[in-house]
């Protein structure tokens, strides 16, 4: 009985660090260029998100910006990183470094140019979506976005509905 | 046994900072205490001024560079670092080239005690330092000229 115990808190030690090792891998590769001045960093933290969680949404007139705050609360962090100095060579170190064969593939797109854009998302047992990444790289432009959080689809396919 | 306890409203790397540079050639500065901005927000006459938050307000620093920017690269990456050793937190970072904004806060309970903002560039340097005891609720106050702003009037506060 003590074994199994021990097996499964092993077990789901296991699967936990596996995550935050992920999660660790982008951020590592955010913060190896946090300094370069060749790239673009945006970085919101959890701070800012707070500020949401607090937010009375129902009393809200305009109804775009509810459901934008109702999406934003229930977000963790955003990273942004992008250049266009040798946007393909940060493309495939990008593509390299972080395992993408955790994530779903949502959408990926080449063009005959060969610009690449790959969506990916990490979902829960519940298919909530927990951390949602983009991958886009061209002859012109190299961009990796994170967010982390949770991201409803529900919620976001209110958003597009409210837009059309 | 002795119990550390960190002592909020003491930014000593923001002060030392700002003491540093504010009789330097080239630098504006400008240092309020609380009860100066009180005596404002009492007198004036201006309604689009935040008033109830400026009462909240103890302290305020800013520092701004024209026309040349004397900090170093270095000297800016230690004082980001050494405010974060005074239990300082990012809200924001953008860097787009050689320009940086960075927004940090400190919290004591869910009441900011302390914000800094930084914008450094190779033209031009400003700190804005806060120091007083806001609550979420308090940036209802604050009318800013962004869109959506007035949602701020739907926080609801632990006060």
């Amino acid at each position: 009985m003590k074994l199994k115990t021990g097996l499964t808190i092993i077990c789901f030690l296991v699967a936990v660090s596996g995550l935050m090792a992920q999660n660790n891998a982008i951020e590592k590769y955010f913060n190896q260029y946090i300094d370069d001045e060749n790239f673009t960093v945006v970085y919101i933290s959890p701070r800012f998100f707070n500020l949401f969680e607090k937010l009375d949404l129902s009393g809200m007139e305009d109804e775009e910006a509810q459901i934008l705050a109702d999406i934003a609360k229930d977000m963790k962090e955003l990273r942004v990183l992008t250049t266009d100095v040798k946007p393909r060579k940060y493309y495939e170190e990008a593509k390299a470094k972080i395992n993408t064969k955790d994530y779903e593939i949502l959408m990926t797109v080449r063009s005959k140019d060969k610009d690449n854009v790959e969506i990916l998302a990490k979902s829960d047992e519940y298919n909530t979506i927990r951390e949602l990444l983009l991958i886009s790289g061209s002859d012109t432009d190299f961009a990796l976005i994170s967010f982390v959080g949770t991201i409803s689809m529900d919620k976001v396919s209110k958003l597009i509905n409210q837009d059309k | 046994m002795a119990i550390a306890i960190p002592s909020f409203g003491q930014t000593k790397s923001i002060k030392r900072f700002y003491n540093k540079y504010k009789h330097e050639e080239h630098v504006t500065n400008l240092n309020l205490q609380g009860w100066v901005l009180k005596m404002v927000a009492t007198f004036t006459d201006d309604e689009d001024m935040p008033k109830e938050l400026i009462r909240k307000i103890s302290h305020l620093r800013i520092l701004t560079f024209e026309g040349g920017n004397a900090v170093t690269d270095r000297e800016y990456k230690n004082l980001l670092s050494d405010i974060r050793k005074e239990h300082f937190e990012t809200v924001i970072t953008v860097r787009d080239g050689k320009e940086k904004f960075h927004l940090l806060i400190r919290e004591d309970d869910e009441i900011i005690t302390d914000a800094v903002l930084f914008v450094n560039s190779p033209d031009e340097f400003v700190l804005l330092s806060l120091e007083g005891a806001f609550s979420l609720k308090d940036l209802k106050h604050l009318n800013l000229e962004i869109d959506e702003a007035d949602h701020f009037e739907h926080v609801k506060g632990a006060l």
